[in-house]
């Protein structure tokens, strides 16, 4: 008999199955992400049984109402493991309890990748992760905001400014919050939002150095478990490496954000320590592509530039960086950051992102040694 | 004219980085790099100019610059000097000021209109464009997760007057999704919360509001009489219900409308811009759907009451959000020709690899709506 004798299956409800041309082949579309596959099946029973599939009976139920022959128990057997790893099915027992869950939106969405058994432990490293964001301006305060929607609790924020009128143009802060610490305002927002839900570590400093942020991370009551940088002054070179050295030294993985000053479309790397291609592995290869470009030329540099920017586009900026880190959260095998080894441009006229890759660098300071030539 | 460069300070803009490659022949190669929307200009120019350009990077005059670079303001330099002015390049003063928006609108909203100055070069017409936001009416019907989050960056971007609709209370799964204090608001009517963000993010916001569902009996016009632009977001009792009758009296009323993404199976949608007689319309876009569907025909799903049960991010909704707003604030930089802002199709945004599944829509000569003019 099945392991499934108890579990009340039913079709997901952001499931379609739809009939295809071709006999007896359908298609399951997973209408949250856009995602489908297609199945053939030799016999019609297993489709009246998936038409009907509500929740409302148990396997064992589902044999005696159909009258299943024992090859079509074995059937019925496997396709459900297939259908149940592939996100199609869920124990309505099991899911029911979500169902007053005020994060059952985010639960429902990332249950088109972990099937519904395995939700629970992709959940808990959610809701449990710490995340420590480094810059609450422009990026900084949004991706916070993006993260506290999903569910995460925990957050250390780091930022020494205040919030000042010309920030409210693409920063989540309002006129109540003029004159305030950037931190302050958002551990106030979280607060708002839902009350003693989040916790929030204010940092009022100035990212200065690796030493500085590995002491951060190392006295943090909860183990940090994704880095943020959404810090570009004094450039956002100078503080991704900061970052990165102290993402080394504690093993910690690292979104660089995009949306800075002078790069106010890009979408920045994902790095995992020794996995992935690291800042400097990135930066020696755009070092490699620029001097072609730009060899020899002088560059001629203005101090005290206002630069200009828009809101929808730190907007956007952020939402790469909260979907990185949900990714990163959730974990393999369910969900692969997408912008491991990559650095993207969103073109903000035909919405479209263009992807670079990147290797490791086999002579990386921080990821070098072992790297196959 | 050539007394107007002396007149006043001329700067290098902000947003432009300028690369001089060495001097050959007495000529220098010259890129600019306009660092708001990433276009690259190449040129090449006599070698002083390319030492004037230095000159004016720095704090002093133009004389003192002219005088650094061995240069006289002839006719060739002065038109040296209109085309770096007319690329955007350089601008004379300040290039914001303005006396036609208040002095702490500017301040609030000065990092946009420098983008606005990379995107149209002129200071002027940057200064056009954000009045043009300054002075126009949004009306955005639905508060949900796309609607709450579209208002929220239409404050960002300037926008002041609102008329907005919803019929539903803020619940605690609202924390999710939106960008409301629902920890405060729970309960209330979204368009009390949706009030609230408004002020506090608009500079000296006015604010109409209409509980409301959309339904066959409800008068629209009341809610649409004074809009420069209507957003919907409402998915009840079914978006493509509501986006249809907007459309349809967005035609009769010349007026623009987004048709935002955001729900179901369109959870990072980008939003539709709809403009009169220019894009399709609403009944163009069901139409296509409608023919290019037919043979997609899922099977009537087990579970009766499926709402609840579709799955959601706030990354999503703010993605789609963002979306919809550059279309708006693509609109408004180009009142004149509306058909660079938009043009017919639908974008989905797919979370697992960040591609943009595209297909362009045509407008439909048949449509019962918008073909007859075309005819």
């Amino acid at each position: 008999m099945s392991k499934f004798r108890q579990e009340y299956f039913r079709l997901r409800p952001s499931v379609s199955l739809t009939p295809l041309p071709q006999a007896g082949r359908y298609q399951f579309f997973l209408s949250d992400i856009r995602q489908s596959f297609d199945m053939q099946f030799a016999d019609e029973i297993y489709i009246t049984i998936l038409r009907a599939l509500d929740g409302s009976l148990t396997f064992t139920q589902l044999v005696q109402q159909y009258g299943l022959n024992d090859q079509q128990v074995r059937g019925l057997n496997k396709l459900f493991e297939v259908l149940c790893d592939r996100c199609v099915l869920e124990d309505f027992r099991i899911v029911q309890a979500r169902a007053n869950d005020p994060f059952r939106r985010v639960k429902n969405f990332i249950a088109s990748y972990a099937p519904y058994n395995r939700l629970d432990s992709a959940w808990e490293r959610v809701v449990n992760g710490h995340i420590v964001v480094i810059g609450a301006g422009g990026v900084g305060s949004w991706v916070v905001s993006l993260l506290a929607q999903f569910g995460i609790r925990h957050f250390t924020l780091l930022d020494d400014d205040v919030v000042k009128p010309h920030n409210l143009n693409r920063s989540v802060f309002g006129h109540g919050n003029l004159g305030f610490p950037k931190t302050q305002a958002l551990a106030e927002m979280l607060a708002a939002r839902k009350n003693n839900y989040y916790t929030v570590t204010s940092v009022s400093d100035k990212l200065e150095s690796p030493h500085q942020l590995v002491d951060l991370l190392r006295q943090a009551v909860v183990t940090p478990t994704v880095l943020i940088n959404c810090a570009d002054y004094p450039s956002v070179s100078h503080t991704s490496a900061i970052v990165n050295d102290a993402a080394f030294a504690c093993h910690v993985p690292y979104i660089i954000a995009g949306g800075y000053n002078m790069h106010l479309s890009l979408v920045g790397p994902t790095v995992i320590p020794g996995e992935s291609p690291c800042f400097y592995c990135i930066s020696h290869a755009m070092e490699q592509v620029g001097m072609d470009a730009l060899e020899g030329a002088e560059r001629i540099v203005k101090e005290h530039r206002n630069l200009g920017n828009i809101g929808p586009l730190a907007a956007i900026s952020a939402s790469f960086a909260a979907n990185e880190c949900l990714k990163l959260l959730v974990g393999q095998p369910y969900m692969q950051p997408t912008m491991l080894g990559k650095r993207g441009e969103f073109n903000f006229l035909t919405k479209k992102l263009t992807l670079e890759e990147y290797k490791l660098w086999n002579e990386c300071p921080c990821c070098g040694r072992g790297v196959e030539k | 004219m050539k007394q107007r460069f002396l007149a006043s300070t001329l700067n290098l803009r902000d947003g432009v980085e300028v690369f001089i490659y060495p001097p050959c022949e007495g000529k220098c190669q010259v890129l600019f790099l306009f660092l708001g929307t990433r276009r690259r200009l190449k040129i090449v120019c006599r070698h002083q100019f390319a030492v004037l350009l230095k000159e004016i990077a720095k704090d002093q005059s133009l004389e003192a610059s002219l005088a650094q670079a061995h240069l006289d303001l002839d006719d060739c330099t002065a038109a040296f000097l209109n085309f770096l002015e007319g690329e955007g390049i350089v601008a004379f003063g300040n290039p914001i000021a303005t006396d036609l928006l208040p002095a702490a609108y500017v301040e609030q909203y000065k990092r946009q209109m420098y983008f606005l100055l990379d995107v149209l070069k002129q200071p002027e017409l940057a200064i056009a464009a954000q009045k043009r936001i300054f002075d126009a009416c949004i009306v955005v019907l639905g508060l949900g997760a796309v609607g709450s989050n579209i208002l929220q960056q239409l404050c960002m971007v300037g926008f002041r007057h609102f008329t907005i609709a919803d019929y539903a209370v803020v619940e605690k799964n609202d924390v999710a999704r939106t960008p409301y204090a629902v920890g405060r608001e729970m309960g209330k009517p979204k368009t009390i919360a949706a009030k609230k963000l408004i002020d506090d993010l608009a500079f000296k916001p006015e604010v109409q509001i209409h509980d409301l569902v959309l339904t066959t009996q409800t008068r629209i016009e009341p809610l649409l009489q004074n809009a420069s632009l209507i957003i919907n977001t409402a998915d009840e009792p079914y978006v493509g219900y509501t986006n249809i009758r907007l459309s349809r009296y967005a035609l009769q009323h010349n007026v623009p409308m987004v048709a935002a993404g955001g729900f179901d199976a369109h959870l990072a949608s980008l939003g539709e811009l709809l403009i009169p007689h220019v894009t399709p319309c609403a009944d163009c876009y069901a139409t296509f759907f409608h023919e290019n569907l037919k043979n997609w025909k899922p099977m009537t799903h087990p579970v009766q009451e499926r709402s609840e049960w579709f799955g959601g991010l706030g990354s999503l909704s703010a993605f789609s959000a963002a979306t919809a707003v550059l279309e708006v604030l693509s609109y408004f930089i180009h009142p004149d020709t509306p058909s660079a802002a938009a043009s017919g199709g639908r974008g989905e945004f797919l979370f697992h690899d960040y591609s943009l599944d595209t297909f362009s829509v045509e407008r439909d000569i048949h449509c019962p709506s918008c073909g007859e003019e075309e005819q």
